[in-house]
């Protein structure tokens, strides 16, 4: 699911690439620096736009230093950090971990769960210093997990988990437009992870908290979207669960694309008009890279190459 | 209530970045942390204040085209109510509310907006549904509409029902019931408004990303470290 809020970096400016390679550097090194190798492992891109985005909207003091690191070795480069980086350090460590114990529990990878043994000490500890943080997020992830897992064992369950089959036909006499409940058990979903990043957007509970969640919680919607959408073929192969493919068992294949697309479009809309309300200078190019066409880059929508 | 534009200093015509600047820099100067010594920390407060008040107003303004208190009463979609903007400032009407609901329905809607009649149980209980919809009110809405048997589910209760998961921001159901009172009415302008009103505002998005290098997936890649 990490890996989609990334810049479209030729549409970068050389100075705007160096700027958000000395912030990710500056992450990957106080990972480093509080939770040694295994923890800099964790690094994932969409920590460094919440680093960006709330380094923006704060400015805090930037601690800016040169030297060499070991994915760029060669030439002392720029790593700049803040008070926000320790934050963000600290929510990747916790993002990464909700990730390797599902991916042990989903795929029963011996590699997540060696790799979920070396970091769980500093995951308890960090887990500790933000218990309402850590506790929203572990809870939107088990139900997301449970979400599923109940929805692949029953095609016709909604969302909520009552079948609805027994209240018979609509008052017109004809079922609402297939793939309905579908799309209801697909924003659920979606909303599961979009919650958790909401929860990891919320910086401060400030005046700004209504904003950062909401940012956040359409964020989160789209990378579950994208993730599945991407996986829709392979999870069909391996018989793993895809919301997609409950839609495609209702809809169309044309009519589930068009939903798609929408979908995604319209929560990056929301996302792109929460980051516009806020009032970022800093780094402002950067964001505006990764919310508008940075997160579309890894993600493999077929029509999208032949339009105008 | 005061203008925004005098509150901030800037003009009609500046630019969003210009107004931000404007407001950093007052919110510096007025924050209570700034100002813990301050003798006259509650004049600073109350500054503070109408400064997040204003630059609130004036981004929504920006944004959704929703007139300004100042120009109230000179053009439509003006807030009947007197709604006061600060409660727009931290809560979107008493929860996550999202603004592709207000884009097609202006602010908190027009207080002359239809409502289903009939005096059948079916339409009594959309009655209500509705007029939290207006409200934006999405969590009572939701708890009547989801509460009534499929058999009363037409082509009304899929309208509200859309909208009110839009509120709620769950944007594929609000696409697929729109899409659903649409087949079952197919003559209601309202409806297919409704639908039309989402996909634009994903549209304007899409048109909007072009000068990042739009949506399309042209293979490179975004990550700082990977090349």
């Amino acid at each position: 699911m990490y890996g989609y809020v990334i810049t479209n970096k030729p549409e970068l400016k050389m100075k705007e690439f160096d700027e958000y390679r000395s912030f990710y550097c500056g992450l990957c090194d106080t990972l480093y620096q509080k939770f040694g190798r295994a923890g800099q492992l964790t690094l994932n891109f969409d920590c460094t736009f919440l680093l960006l985005l709330l380094d923006g909207l704060y400015e805090p003091v930037a601690n800016e230093y040169e030297r060499t690191c070991i994915e760029h070795p060669l030439k002392k480069h720029g790593h700049a950090t803040s008070e926000v980086t320790d934050y963000a350090a600290d929510m990747n460590l916790l993002l990464a971990w909700y990730k390797l114990v599902d991916d042990w529990k989903d795929e029963k990878s011996a590699k997540a769960y060696a790799a979920s043994l070396l970091v769980r000490k500093n995951v308890k500890r960090i887990a500790a210093k933000y218990p309402k943080k850590a506790a929203v997020i572990e809870k939107a992830m088990k139900r997301l997990a449970q979400l599923e897992r109940r929805a692949a064992s029953d095609g016709s369950l909604s969302a909520t988990g009552r079948d609805l089959s027994g209240f018979g036909f609509s008052a017109s006499g004809r079922k609402a437009t297939s793939g309905a409940e579908s799309a209801r058990l697909l924003d659920e979903l979606a909303a599961c992870f979009g919650t958790a990043l909401a929860e990891i957007c919320d910086y401060k509970q400030d005046e700004w908290s209504t904003t950062l969640r909401k940012l956040g919680f359409n964020l989160g919607c789209f990378i579950y979207l994208a993730d599945a959408y991407d996986d829709r073929h392979k999870d069909e192969e391996t018989g793993n669960f895809n919301p997609f493919l409950l839609l495609y068992k209702e809809m169309s294949q044309d009519d589930v694309e068009a939903l798609a697309k929408t979908d995604l479009n319209l929560r990056m809309a929301e996302c792109t008009e929460c980051f516009e309300f806020l009032p970022i200078l800093r780094h402002g190019e950067i964001l505006r890279n990764i919310l508008y066409s940075g997160v579309w880059q890894k993600l493999n929508l077929p029509d999208l190459k032949e339009r105008p | 209530m005061n203008d925004p534009y005098k509150v901030l200093g800037v003009e009609s015509t500046s630019t969003d970045d210009e107004v931000k600047k404007a407001y950093r820099a007052l919110s510096r100067k007025y924050h209570p942390d700034a100002n813990i010594d301050n003798p006259n920390s509650e004049l600073a407060e109350e500054m503070f204040e109408q400064v997040q008040e204003a630059y609130s107003m004036l981004m929504k303004h920006r944004q959704t085209g929703e007139p300004l208190p100042t120009e109230k009463g000179k053009g439509p979609g003006t807030d009947s109510r007197g709604r006061t903007y600060s409660s727009t400032f931290n809560t979107y009407g008493g929860g996550y509310t999202s603004a592709f609901e207000q884009a097609s329905y202006g602010a908190a809607g027009s207080s002359d907006e239809y409502v289903p009649d009939g005096n059948d149980e079916a339409s009594v209980k959309l009655r209500a549904a509705a007029n939290y919809v207006i409200a934006e009110n999405w969590g009572e809405a939701l708890k009547i509409l989801n509460f009534m048997p499929m058999v009363q589910r037409d082509a009304r209760w899929y309208f509200y029902a859309a909208r009110a998961y839009a509120g709620v921001g769950s944007a594929a159901t609000a696409l697929q019931y729109a899409q659903t009172a649409i087949n079952m009415d197919p003559q209601n302008m309202k409806y297919q408004d409704l639908y039309r009103s989402y996909k634009a505002k994903g549209e304007k998005y899409s048109s909007g990303s072009s000068i990042y290098g739009g949506s399309s997936s042209n293979g490179s890649n975004g990550g700082a470290c990977k090349n």
